[in-house]
């Protein structure tokens, strides 16, 4: 089945197609959003919620780029989104907190320190720490870095999914490059001085 | 000028030979990054053969970064899709549900609240009034009986200072 084809099925409401859009899909939406937020469970989640956009804006896609590159979007932006409001319910539960409350809900996106990753076993550490530094990059850095190296996507497809110049994601993978391993760098400086 | 050019690039070959550590910690950002040239690498190489504490450094910092090449990969969830059209069949039986409220919802809304809001002010403006109305009344009883009740007229002080003795 095409693309196309999938997606006219999918406009005239035939089920199939759209069971058959979420299962060759799946592991592409699943994998970009766990790439993002590290957690099973929330990119499930975020995974439901790309499909459901998908589903309900598929009319306005235009067929200038392919529909993997388009469903990449989608999963980065709302990946995106999740992150931001996380943030925002914890601040939330730092003032419950400082006000003496208990907080309600454990936040399974916990961002403690880069100091605070020495409990945890080597390899876990490690990549604790490197999702702690990508996760401090600034935002266009970080969706160019994670969809390059989670997710092995060409310089090229990165270009359409960011919606931005070749030069321009070589240099935003570049400068990732450089500040996460200034940070991966300070935090074993720290631990040794 | 050649005099000049030769004791510079001599000055920087030797510093080159002589990399210390903060000279080493630098090139392991530029090494890790690809972007090391071929004289500055040979050095980077020594001062960590002879380092063992850039060398530690260096591995760690090198076996982090080797694990953003290791991808996680999710299993797929057989009942993804199930969940989905769950999903998508609440929204449009809302959507169903509420077919003509928004026009509803959208001319309504605004004219019961702007009278709400003129109910309000005009309720608070007559209670406002009435309450001060009466309050000024009180306030003027209670200053005519105090202070109109002259007791050294009734008793002067002189007579309750002779009683007294």
């Amino acid at each position: 089945m095409t693309e196309t084809q999938l997606i006219e099925g999918i406009l005239s409401k035939q089920e199939k197609y759209f069971e058959e859009l979420v299962n060759r899909f799946q592991p592409l939406v699943l994998n970009t959003c766990n790439s993002f937020l590290h957690n099973r469970t929330d990119a499930e989640d975020i995974s439901q919620e790309v499909f459901i956009e998908a589903f309900l804006s598929l009319h306005k896609f235009k067929k200038e780029s392919k529909l993997s590159t388009w469903l990449y979007r989608i999963a980065v932006n709302k990946s995106l989104n999740f992150i931001r409001d996380n943030k925002k319910r914890k601040i939330i539960r730092s003032i419950e907190v400082f006000f003496g409350g208990e907080p309600k809900h454990k936040l399974q996106l916990a961002d403690p320190g880069l100091e605070d990753a020495g409990d945890l076993a080597d390899e876990e550490e490690k990549m604790a720490l490197l999702h702690r530094a990508v996760a401090s990059l600034p935002k266009n850095q970080r969706v160019a870095f994670t969809l390059s190296k989670f997710e092995k996507l060409s310089y090229v497809e990165i270009a359409d999914v960011m919606e931005l110049s070749l030069a321009s994601v070589e240099g935003l993978i570049h400068r990732a490059k450089r500040n996460v391993t200034k940070k991966i760098l300070s935090h074993y400086q720290k631990k040794i001085a | 000028m050649n005099q000049k050019f030769l004791k510079k690039s001599v000055s920087k070959y030797l510093k080159q030979l002589n990399m210390n550590c903060r000279d080493a910690r630098n090139s392991m950002i530029v090494c890790s990054t690809g972007e090391m040239k071929k004289p500055e690498h040979d050095q980077f190489l020594q001062h960590l053969a002879s380092c063992s504490e850039c060398a530690k450094l260096y591995q760690q910092l090198d076996s982090t970064l080797i694990l953003a090449d290791k991808r996680e990969l999710v299993q797929p969830n057989p009942f993804l899709y199930t969940r989905i059209r769950e999903k998508l069949d609440k929204i449009e039986q809302g959507v169903s549900k509420n077919a003509g409220l928004p026009s509803y919802q959208r001319i309504l809304r605004p004219i019961l609240l702007t009278l709400g809001l003129l109910i309000g002010l005009y309720g608070g403006n007559r209670l406002g009034n009435f309450y001060d109305a009466k309050h000024q009344e009180q306030l003027t009883t209670a200053l005519t009986t105090e202070f109109f009740i002259n007791d050294m007229e009734m008793e002067k002080l002189e007579v309750q200072l002779l009683n007294d003795q």
